[in-house]
């Protein structure tokens, strides 16, 4: 496997968890976040660092809290704790808020709107943006998934797999976040297919200076794309470490059957 | 078909010939609005034309009944935005009905106010109520929603008849007819029509209009997925809220519209009934559609009456099984049956 992650230089495992470290440049401090469904907790303390425009992975078995961080992240699920987006405190905050201040999220299942047109579906991600950008962030994201210019005036539930995920992608990236919350996108596509959309991610998390947390379940391509991999285990993360270090001998608990 | 080449016609970009995506059926998903038919301005063009000329050449009972077409169009129009666009069940937009005829009742008829001034105040309360009673009625849905605007239905009809001194009571309230001016040398029925004409052109513009804006579109991505929407920026709650405050006022407008065109307004003209028939007509007609509304409003006036003529107990019967029949076979409505005839005419004539 190459690890190429823009961010990855050689670190051994004994280093210290990244992100605990960044010190002020941290884009995203989450300190104890606790969140759940009802008298369901489901979070029990998540701390987690990213930088500006640096790309980590989250991995895990199912049900051990992934889906439940990006949604406490945007405001979907109420939480308690602290997340910091540059020093602002994003917890209590509507999801309308959030997103103004720079957070978007790319739900489980993509989330599209299928009877409205790949526009449309780009221009209700414009929805808080001031009209007179709109159509230079509308460029930007055509120049990024090209694919989708061929179908603008396509309802989006006709797109395949692929383009449905670019076009969820595109419609986030048409928020202006810096910070990119993507729940599984390589869920339910081909390999060549994810593979073309981890490299445009990528691009776009270097080129804008957006950073992403990625929720995935294909570890190897999570650590083969981003500079460091999370595991969430039981709604903690409990390992930290440079991308590649499964190959480092140590098998990680992920691998475990599910509980 | 002006969108949409697929892979196999390979007529299409060649990113579009690679990916080789499906093409959904022409009328098979609620809220395309994908172009089918080639012809759509001269045929708009010749509907505008013979709604027109419409009065002066059919009878006064059919002018009557055509107008009456007209206004529970708008209603519907009006309902489609919340039961269509919002994907919320109203079972109440009957109360709404009441309240724009009963204002234009009053205001016309006890108070001696000029009858058009009835109209805007009809669609600023009725806004308003709409928008009030959204807000807290909306973060519920399913059937508790249609509870709670079953019961907005229920309770307005016993009000007005409580209230007897100013609406009449169960006895009902005349209201003057709006005449034509002398000038035009129309009869009543003609200009009775043409001014509901022109209120439902104005309605259908501004609905299409909405429906194009920035809030139409946070409207259809709420229905579609309130959490994808919510995380976009959207907030649904007040999309929501706004949607039955805009259909509230719709059927205000149609109430107020209404008392102009039948000259009389009593509770019993507004009962739980007309609330279920309005909600049916949506789902006839195609909900989610411009033009359903329409078909629904034509379906209701002409269906029960073409029964009625063939036997007394029929009208009941009839709806009911063409209800049956629409929603199971054709979940898009009339609008969605028009827009598959419409395209494989087109395809036939190979224009599509």
């Amino acid at each position: 496997m190459t690890v190429n992650g823009p961010g990855d230089h050689p670190r051994s495992l004994f280093d210290p968890p990244p992100g605990t470290g960044n010190g002020p440049a941290a884009l995203l401090r989450v300190h104890g976040l606790r969140a759940g469904y009802g008298p369901a907790r489901v979070l029990h303390g998540v701390d987690l660092e990213l930088a500006a425009g640096e790309m980590v992975a989250v991995l895990g078995p199912n049900g051990a809290g992934k889906t439940t961080m990006l949604r406490a992240l945007s405001g979907l699920v109420r939480g308690r704790g602290s997340v910091l987006l540059d020093g602002t405190e994003l917890l209590g905050r509507a999801p309308e808020e959030i997103v103004r201040l720079g957070v978007a999220h790319v739900p489980e299942g993509r989330g599209l709107f299928a009877p409205l047109t790949v526009e449309e579906n780009l221009r209700i991600g414009a929805h808080l943006r001031p009209a007179n950008e709109r159509a230079e962030d509308m460029r930007r994201v055509l120049a990024w998934f090209p694919v989708l210019r061929a179908h603008l005036s396509q309802p989006a539930g006709t797109l395949s797999g692929g383009e449905q995920q670019m076009l969820a992608v595109g419609r986030a990236l048409m928020t202006r976040p810096r910070l990119l919350l993507l729940d599984e996108p390589s869920r339910g596509l081909a390999p060549v297919a994810t593979r073309r959309m981890f490299d445009v991610l990528r691009a776009v998390g270097s080129h804008d200076r957006v950073a992403m947390l990625l929720v995935e379940q294909d570890a190897r391509l999570a650590l083969e794309f981003t500079s460091r991999a999370l595991v969430m285990e039981s709604g903690r993360l409990t390992v930290g470490g440079p991308a590649g270090w499964p190959q480092a001998g140590r098998r990680p608990s992920l691998f475990r059957p599910g509980r | 078909m002006r969108h949409g080449n697929d892979g196999r016609e390979g007529t299409g970009v060649n990113a579009v010939a690679q990916t080789g995506h499906r093409r959904l059926a022409v009328g098979r998903m609620a809220g395309d609005r994908r172009r089918v038919w080639p012809w759509r301005r001269t045929t708009l063009a010749a509907l505008a034309v013979a709604a027109c000329a419409a009065p002066f050449v059919l009878e006064p009972y059919r002018v009557f009944q055509l107008t009456m077409v007209l206004v529970y169009g708008i209603a519907l129009l009006g309902l489609n935005l919340v039961v269509g666009h919002g994907g919320r069940v109203s079972l109440g937009h009957g109360a709404f009905l009441a309240i724009g005829a009963y204002i234009a009742a009053v205001m016309t008829g006890r108070l001696g106010v000029p009858y058009p001034l009835a109209l805007p105040v009809a669609a600023l309360v009725t806004f308003g109520l709409g928008l009030a009673l959204g807000r807290p009625a909306l973060r519920l849905s399913g059937p508790y929603l249609a509870v709670v605007t079953f019961v907005i239905a229920a309770v307005v009809p016993p009000v007005i008849k409580r209230f007897g001194t100013v609406t009449g009571g169960s006895m009902g309230l005349p209201v003057p007819v709006p005449s034509a001016p002398s000038w035009t040398g129309l009869a009543e029925d003609q200009w009775l029509y043409l001014l509901v004409l022109a209120v439902a052109a104005a309605a259908f513009a501004a609905a299409r209009n909405l429906l194009e804006s920035r809030a139409g579109r946070a409207l259809t991505a709420v229905r579609e997925n309130p959490h994808a929407a919510e995380i976009l920026g959207v907030r649904p709650g007040s999309h929501r809220a706004l949607a039955f405050g805009w259909s509230a006022m719709y059927a205000g407008v149609a109430g107020t519209l209404y008392a102009w065109v039948v000259g009389f307004v009593s509770p019993d003209s507004f009962t739980v009934t007309l609330s279920i028939v309005l909600l049916a007509a949506v789902v006839i007609g195609g909900p989610g559609s411009l033009a359903g509304p329409l078909l629904g409003a034509v379906f209701v006036t002409f269906v029960p009456a073409a029964a009625q003529r063939a036997g007394d107990a029929l009208p009941g019967i009839v709806s009911g099984l063409l209800i049956i029949v629409v929603v199971c076979f054709a979940p898009t409505g009339l609008a969605g049956l028009l827009r598959m005839a419409a395209g494989g005419v087109a395809r036939r004539l190979g224009r599509g």
